[in-house]
């Protein structure tokens, strides 16, 4: 049959359904080949044994099992908690108040939003090489600093240096310093939704500043925080940049996170297998975390 | 409430200047870091090694520049930082509005791909890092702007915030358009692209300050030293360089000014894509 024969209706529903395929095409393509083939690619190399160099060498769930035996496995996933339970709640409460001091305000606030968000727009990699200087245990000024408030040397100022903490905190100052910025500006946007009536209405009703904080500002402002927080979950989670040019995941591995741990053993010792093993265990582990804050959300967000 | 009189006809209260000095403290703060890479730029090598440090250097050293400057291929790094960023903002704008277009129609299955297409963002990038050069590297695209570039020439959150944007839009605009005899194409590329300038901004501030600043998808794409982007160059830079703090800041610096420059442009629309779309991270 001829196109030219059809009907006019069908002629119009072959030619919407080509619009929408030439349209989609390119999209679908980098979206399902770079993620959904990539992840059931993942899936696959996960059950196998490669080096990139050897043939590829089934081996069902060796894979898994080598890395629930390992203590670098379970080492990189301690140091990713750690780093998250400290960044999450510091970057979400110093983003709260920069977005309330923010929201304040009215002369030049543009020029404060601007400076606070510098740090954002910075790549990783420059403003980890800035703070390794600003750590250097020797000639650092952050030493400099402390030592002049009068604090004693410690292994903690040994700073990148220290397996016991300090290069931790370390790189975690740097996670946090490049964060709270972003977090800021999501939090001034969800004040600013925040209607004055309610606190005008709640002024004439004699509130003070932190009843109307407790019972106004927290609640409506927890779809922002809900967002906010699980946002920030997930980049301390994901976490590499920092690491990788400050301390390269030491010094003995105490800064070695989990996404570190995955690009040593896919990159460093080609063990492609083990790695997508492991990047598996990350999706696992963020989608485990992805349905527990749902969960959260549908208890504790409140939507005006 | 308390204040103090600066003119009988306008009172600041103390607790706004209290707010101004606590901002002011955390400016210098945030600040702080860029200063102190500035001025060790210009500090001599046996300065840096002081301590106490001083903040301001005994002479501008401006040697540190060139010097820094001509130790690694910067010129080609940032061609390539460029390149790597040009091409995925243009695809991003354009194939990110195409599949926002055939989005805001029905068709079937509509529904499921735009789910697919979200889905994609629960996917942490780290997560298919192997697979993905395992792709390109069996495609030979290792140490080629196809590897640099096609993985970002179109993404799922281009196509949301485009959608969205696309729907605030009458639908009577196309169906006037359609009787006017305006074809699909040419609708879109006339009327709704020209319409949607503050998602299409939005979309290309967030592929360019991304791309600009990636790290490691250039890192695993590339071997060779003339295919180097700027972050992988400053990051090779300060682990050949071992103290020489001096030049390393001078790149530092000279790789973060251009952003810092282009970003002061364009911060108001940036931060309020921040605010409007509060995904991207």
């Amino acid at each position: 049959m001829n196109f030219r024969d059809l009907s006019p209706k069908r002629k119009k529903k072959i030619h919407d359904h080509l619009v929408v395929g030439v349209c989609l095409a390119p999209s679908a393509l980098v979206v399902m080949v770079f993620t959904y083939m990539a992840f059931i690619y993942c899936i696959y190399l996960s059950f196998n044994n490669w080096n990139m160099l050897s043939r590829i060498r089934w081996i069902g769930l060796q894979n898994y099992v080598t890395a629930f035996t390992s203590p670098e496995f379970y080492n990189s996933l301690k140091v990713t908690f750690q780093y998250v339970l400290v960044a999450v709640p510091s970057c979400v409460l110093i983003g709260l108040m920069i977005g309330m001091l923010l929201n304040w305000i009215t002369f030049a606030k543009g020029f404060f939003r601007l400076m606070l968000f510098l740090p954002v727009i910075t790549s990783m990699v420059v403003a980890a090489v800035i703070w390794k200087w600003l750590f250097d245990p020797n000639v650092g000024f952050i030493n400099h600093i402390l030592f002049s408030l009068g604090f004693q040397p410690s292994h903690w100022t040994r700073w990148t240096q220290d397996p016991n903490g300090g290069a931790l905190a370390a790189v975690l100052v740097v996670g946090i310093w490049k964060r709270v910025g972003y977090n800021g500006v999501l939090f001034l946007a969800g004040l600013k939704s925040i209607s004055v009536s309610y606190y005008e209405a709640a002024t004439i009703d004699g509130a003070n500043a932190w009843q109307k904080f407790r019972l106004i500002t927290l609640p409506l402002l927890s779809p922002t925080t809900f967002i906010v927080t699980m946002l920030q979950f997930f980049s301390a989670f994901k976490v590499i940049e920092s690491v990788m040019v400050m301390t390269k995941g030491g010094p003995a591995k105490s800064t070695e996170v989990l996404v570190l741990y995955l690009y040593n053993n896919a990159f460093s010792f080609l063990k492609m297998g083990y790695a997508s093993a492991v990047s598996v265990v990350l999706f696992a582990v963020i989608m485990f975390f992805t349905l527990i804050q749902m969960r959260l959300e549908k208890r504790y967000v409140h939507y005006q | 409430m308390k204040t103090i009189g600066l003119s009988p006809r306008k009172k600041i209260p103390v607790y706004i200047l209290f707010i101004y000095i606590v901002l002011v403290a955390l400016v210098v703060l945030t600040n702080y870091p860029f200063l102190w890479m500035i001025t060790t730029s210009l500090k001599s090598r046996s300065e840096v090694f002081v301590f106490p440090p001083k903040l301001l250097p005994e002479a501008l050293v401006w040697s540190n520049y060139s010097e820094a400057w001509n130790m690694s291929a910067w010129p080609r790094y940032f061609t390539n930082t460029l390149i790597t960023t040009i091409i995925p903002t243009i695809g991003q704008m354009l194939f990110g509005s195409l599949a926002a277009y055939a989005f805001t129609r029905k068709f079937k299955g509509s529904k499921f791909l735009f789910t697919l297409f979200l889905g994609t963002m629960m996917i942490p990038s780290q997560a298919t890092l192997v697979p993905n050069y395992v792709i390109l590297r069996n495609l030979g695209w290792i140490n080629t702007f196809k590897g640099l570039t096609v993985p970002f020439i179109s993404s799922s959150f281009a196509v949301f915030l485009l959608r969205q944007y696309f729907l605030t839009i009458p639908k009577d605009y196309e169906d006037a358009a359609v009787i006017d005899g305006c074809g699909p194409f040419h609708f879109l590329f006339r009327i709704l692209i020209p319409l949607s300038k503050p998602a299409l901004v939005t979309v290309a501030l967030f592929s360019i300050m991304e791309r600009w600043n990636d790290f490691i998808w250039a890192l695993i794409m590339t071997t060779k030293d003339n295919m180097r982007t700027v972050q992988v160059g400053m990051a090779v830079f300060q682990s050949e360089s071992g103290t020489e703090w001096t030049l390393m800041m001078a790149a530092a610096t000279f790789i973060s000014l251009p952003v810092i420059i282009f970003f002061l442009f364009v911060q108001d629309k940036f931060i309020e894509g921040v605010m409007t779309t509060g995904i991207k991270a």
